[in-house]
């Protein structure tokens, strides 16, 4: 069972990753914990202690606590739940990698809307929480689809491979099918596959070791195109995992890829 | 629903003209075609004959389908019919359409008498073509698209000559969005069979708490309607480039509301800009 941290708020994002939870929960043996992190506002650090402070954490406590709850319910929360929402109160980022240190999770999920400008996705990427998370892999939800199939993207200049292990201790506790699409960055915008014996010795190695990991792609195939152009193709996926650098930089083809892709987007730490 | 369509002698208004036999075919809404003519003059036989011929083009939309025209009249049959009081007459009429399709004039200036007209049928949407190149012109007062789209009370679509969209893209930045508007856009989704986005327009990176309620409320609408809604966060400074790229191909529909930031940051530049600049169609959602 893939056990899964997944942070909530009262807010639309939040809203679309419960949703897409459900989804999750058809397609994969998967269990979540919600966590809310409850903002103290700028009171936060005022001298207090004792019954004060214990008194006015609680109402705080107490109101993200409802807040949940009424989420819960609007959003019809009904797939397995390893507990009871955890409400905590502090720092969002410090109190998330907190709780992913104390607790062994497989997956770290969260709703993150896609926006327009891909610097938006880099600067989640850079920030504390995604750099420091103990978890293997992240599922940031941009958009609420349904989860009929998934992709996984290798980039054809990735030699280490470090994600295939990954995705596959995640794949195998799925009853989906995926796609496997080795893809080089060029200039050319139209994704088209390439066939033929030079397709074939790329995919090759790929598919072997994916192979030797019990995981077998439905249909695998190479592309030469830009990132653009590759996460417009994208779309018809429910879910794109792709394997990432946690120092990639701005330019890192892979990072311009998820920051483009509108489907819900794994990120397979490398 | 009633829908006006403001129409000339010129190619782009048989574009508007289809555009609205295809929603009319889904709404079944009672539709007029505005002619306008300069003061005194009178409608002249080449206008007549042109808004005349868009008529049967918007009926031969309907002929061949499945279903039976609601604009299609029966034959004439004659009624008595009290003209004033104690007077009657014996008229032939022209009766039995379940839905009205008819040709008006008014004269004077094209915007301020086709929103003249909106008001005073209470139309819900009003439909103007325009050519496809970058100055959206109207013949005899230019600019008449883009002030019909600023000052227009209901929802205003500026057809574009043979262009379809590949995706509905609705701009959203408050928290106000009427049921007629949703459906409008349910419309637009069929007649197209295009894509729907739904933006946010975000201020400093997070969606004012009013309208992230309003999105969410709006996506599961769309959701119950069995629409797929992709959503997509846009700050504000980057509003521009977001929509010169999407108008490229795609329809863009802007919720304006009292509230709204394209009221609030030059409102007719903006729209103008867009409507001008787009090179597919535009809605303007009241």
């Amino acid at each position: 069972m893939i056990r899964t941290l997944v942070s909530v708020n009262k807010d639309l994002a939040s809203s679309v990753a419960l949703r897409y939870a459900c989804n999750m929960a058809r397609a994969f043996d998967i269990a979540f914990q919600a966590i809310h992190v409850q903002d103290p506002g700028p009171d936060y650090n005022l001298p207090g202690t004792g019954w004060v402070r214990r008194t006015w954490e609680s109402a705080l406590g107490e109101s993200g606590k409802t807040e949940i709850e009424q989420l819960f319910s609007s959003e019809n929360v009904d797939y397995p739940l390893l507990g009871r929402p955890k409400i905590q109160i502090g720092e969002q980022e410090d109190q998330i990698l907190l709780e992913l240190h104390r607790e062994r999770y497989d997956l770290f999920m969260t709703g993150a809307l896609s926006t327009f400008k891909a610097s938006d996705f880099h600067k989640m990427l850079r920030s504390k929480l995604f750099r420091n998370m103990p978890s293997p892999a992240a599922v940031l939800v941009k958009n609420l689809v349904s989860l009929d199939s998934m992709v996984l993207v290798v980039e054809y200049n990735d030699t280490q491979l470090k994600s295939i292990p990954v995705f596959s201790n995640l794949f195998r506790q799925s009853s989906l099918g995926f796609n496997l699409i080795v893809w080089q960055p060029d200039r050319n915008n139209d994704p088209a596959a390439e066939s033929g014996s030079d397709a074939d010795l790329k995919i090759e190695p790929i598919t072997e070791l994916l192979g030797k990991s019990g995981c077998t792609p439905e249909k695998a195939e190479f592309i030469k195109c830009k990132p653009a152009g590759l996460a417009a193709s994208l779309k018809k996926f429910g879910l794109v995992a792709a394997g990432i650098d946690r120092a990639a930089g701005k330019k890192d083809p892979v990072l311009e890829l998820l920051a483009r892709t509108e489907s819900p987007v794994m990120l397979l730490w490398q | 629903m009633r829908i006006l369509i403001a129409a000339n002698d010129k190619p782009f208004s048989a574009c508007a003209v289809k555009e609205a036999a295809k929603i009319a075919g889904e709404t079944w809404a009672d539709v007029r075609l505005l002619g306008i003519i300069d003061k005194n003059a009178g409608p002249h036989e080449k206008l007549l004959s042109a808004l005349r011929s868009l008529e049967k083009d918007f009926l031969a939309f309907f002929e061949g389908r499945d279903m039976d025209s609601p604009y299609t009249r029966n034959n004439p049959s004659r009624k008595l019919i009290q003209i004033s009081p104690g007077i009657y007459e014996d008229l032939y009429v022209l009766g039995g359409a379940m839905k009205d399709l008819s040709i008006r004039f008014r004269e004077g200036g094209a915007a301020k008498e086709i929103i003249a007209e909106s008001a005073q049928s209470q139309s819900d949407l009003i439909i103007m073509g325009c050519p496809k190149n970058d100055q959206c012109t109207w013949p005899g007062e230019n600019s008449a698209p883009q002030k019909v789209a600023s000052d227009a009370g209901c929802s205003v679509l500026v057809v574009k000559e043979e262009k379809h969209p590949e995706k509905i893209v609705c701009c959203l930045d408050h928290d106000y969005v009427s049921q007629e508007s949703l459906e409008m856009i349910n419309q637009m989704i069929s007649v197209h069979g295009a894509e729907l986005e739904l933006v946010g327009i975000t201020d400093s990176g997070s969606l004012k708490e009013d309208v992230d309620r309003k999105m969410n409320q709006v996506l599961k609408y769309y959701q119950n309607q069995h629409i797929k809604a992709w959503i997509k966060l846009v700050d504000a400074q980057s509003l521009d480039d977001f929509i010169s790229q999407a108008a490229r191909k795609d329809l863009i529909a802007l919720w304006m509301g009292k509230k709204s930031l394209f009221h609030k940051l030059f409102p007719k530049q903006r729209v103008n800009r867009l409507i001008n600049g787009a090179q597919s169609s535009v809605l303007i959602l009241r």
